[in-house]
């Protein structure tokens, strides 16, 4: 077992560790999705009631939007440098590899925006005692936002514009993620009114809508490395 | 008049007509993308496997 | 599979694809006329949609065909991904186009029911959204198969996403039916509330007919202007080798 694994930890490792080398790549992402926060409430006007009952949603859409561009060049430079060669070719399983970028690429996209959306929501009136459920669902909803887009981006590796068919590949198939996401963060939400007191971070509907996304990413978690590989392969033929 | 009649559609004559007139033209429209493509491409598997005639049929 | 064997020979898909063609086209030619007579003489106004359930006997058709269509391209990318034949990465990328426009039908057809009906042009229905998606899956596919320098290199990972989204259309459709309850109130009068008058399920059947016809003749056209093109490249590279 440990002779599957290790490569596994050192793939991981590597990528995050040539990912904090260039931090400016992970700023990017983040300042966009900063960006789009803050030119919504300014576009939408300034009604807290309202900004805090679309703040579920944008911080989704932002979060999928910003992810997205850092998404398309997951595989890109390796392709080139013949590291995913070398990963063929090696004994370990093509898929646990994927998995192990996947989970690389999760910790550098999409943690940043994670601990950054409590602040987001602070802005949007969001209270302190829903921040910890909506992270809890932004990391889990971010981590099948990273298995469709490493399946988009090995599918459409080496074609003529691959970032718009990356686009095109992922928001199909990541309506559920913003669906039960959404739904999810709305859910505290509600949980919270009817509760009437701040106890407890996930009671009550949104625990349905944790099991739910739960659900989809078992499944993702089954899907996307086979594919991502197998979609590797042919790049490679 | 049952002519007019007929066409009116009982008041919903622009949707009704719309939809009809937009779903065939769909259909046409893929009908002649198909056609024409595969003329194109026959004519340059001629030209290919008999360039001497295609030279023939420029001149 | 055994079908797939017997149809590998491309002189046996010509001959009888030749043969098939006419059929089709004259089933659909037949199917449509006395469909259209059917749609708008020989139905009755349906009595609480008035004369726009006529705008139903292509939208349903157009709706059938396009899920059908995809499911079908689905089955192709199996046989080719598992079986590697070329003919079955040829059907798929033949059925796209018509795929497409079925879908495209459905959704602008249903806009223009739905505008007398419902008092919009389109609402965020369960239905509605899950053929949108159906309409961009078809755009990625084609896009992911035409989109690389060498033709064929596109067939592997376009077939891979055939599959991904068969495998997600289910929980698509789950995702949109139960996050449309949660946004109730759209989905008032929909065609699946009263049982059907046989009056109008006629028209609707000779119409999937008549669509179906037609798609089988298009399919086989555009198989057959694949295979054609895939010559023409063969025989283009084996000059610039010689």
């Amino acid at each position: 077992m440990r002779g599957i694994f290790r490569p596994c930890f050192a793939v991981m490792l590597a990528d995050i560790r040539s990912a904090l080398r260039y931090p400016g790549d992970m700023l990017s992402g983040l300042s966009f999705f900063i960006m789009i926060t803050t030119l919504v409430p300014l576009g939408l006007g300034s009604d807290q009631g309202e900004l805090a009952r679309i703040a579920p949603a944008m911080i989704w859409i932002a979060v999928m939007l910003a992810s997205l561009p850092q998404m398309d060049r997951l595989f890109t430079r390796h392709a080139k440098d013949g590291v995913l060669e070398q990963m063929l070719v090696s004994p370990a399983p093509m898929a646990m590899l994927m998995l192990a970028r996947i989970l690389a690429a999760w910790v550098i996209i999409i943690l940043p925006l994670v601990l950054a959306a409590p602040i987001l929501g602070l802005m949007f009136g969001l209270p302190v005692h829903m921040l910890a459920g909506v992270l809890g669902f932004l990391a889990m909803g971010g981590l099948c936002l990273v298995l469709i887009g490493a399946m988009a981006a090995a599918l459409s590796l080496g074609s003529r514009q691959s970032g718009i068919f990356t686009a095109i590949i992922v928001l199909p198939l990541s309506m559920p993620v913003l669906i039960f996401g959404v739904a999810g963060i709305s859910a505290i939400q509600t949980d919270h009114a009817m509760a009437g007191d701040s106890t407890g971070a996930l009671i009550g509907a949104s625990t349905g809508h944790i099991m739910l996304l739960g659900a989809l990413t078992l499944v993702l978690l089954v899907l996307s490395p086979p594919v991502t590989a197998a979609a590797i392969r042919f790049s490679e033929e | 008049m049952v002519m007019s009649h007929f066409f009116n559609m009982g008041g919903y004559a622009f949707y009704i007509w719309s939809s009809w007139i937009i779903g065939m033209a769909i259909l046409i429209a893929i009908t002649w993308h198909s056609f024409s493509h595969a003329r194109s491409a026959r004519n340059e598997l001629d030209a290919l496997e008999h360039p001497k005639q295609q030279r023939d049929s420029d001149a | 599979m055994l079908m797939f064997d017997y149809l590998a020979n491309p002189t046996r898909f010509r001959k009888i694809t030749t043969a098939i063609f006419p059929v089709a086209v004259l089933v659909s030619a037949i199917a449509l006329t006395f469909g259209l007579y059917l749609a708008f003489f020989a139905s009755p106004a349906d009595y609480q949609q008035g004369d726009t359930v006529r705008i139903m006997y292509i939208h349903v058709p157009a709706a059938w065909m396009a899920m059908m269509c995809y499911l079908l391209m689905a089955l192709s990318a199996v046989f080719y991904l598992v079986w590697r034949h070329p003919l079955a990465d040829i059907g798929a990328r033949a059925m796209a186009l018509p795929g497409a426009g079925f879908a495209l039908i459905t959704l602008l057809t249903g806009s223009f029911w739905g505008r007398p009906m419902w008092g919009t042009w389109w609402v965020w229905d369960a239905r509605l959204t899950s053929m949108l998606i159906l309409f961009f899956l078809y755009l990625g596919y084609m896009a992911l198969a035409d989109g690389f320098e060498r033709a064929e290199r596109g067939s592997k990972p376009a077939s891979l996403l055939l599959l991904v989204g068969v495998i997600n259309l289910p929980i698509i459709k789950f995702s949109v039916d139960w996050w449309n309850t949660l946004h109730q109130g759209s989905s008032v009068l929909r065609l699946d509330g009263p049982s059907i008058d046989p009056a109008m399920l006629k028209p609707l059947l000779i119409m999937a007919l008549a669509m179906l016809g037609w798609f089988i003749a298009i399919t086989i056209l555009r198989m057959n202007t694949l295979i054609i093109r895939r010559r023409i490249t063969n025989l283009e590279s084996r000059k610039s080798w010689s």
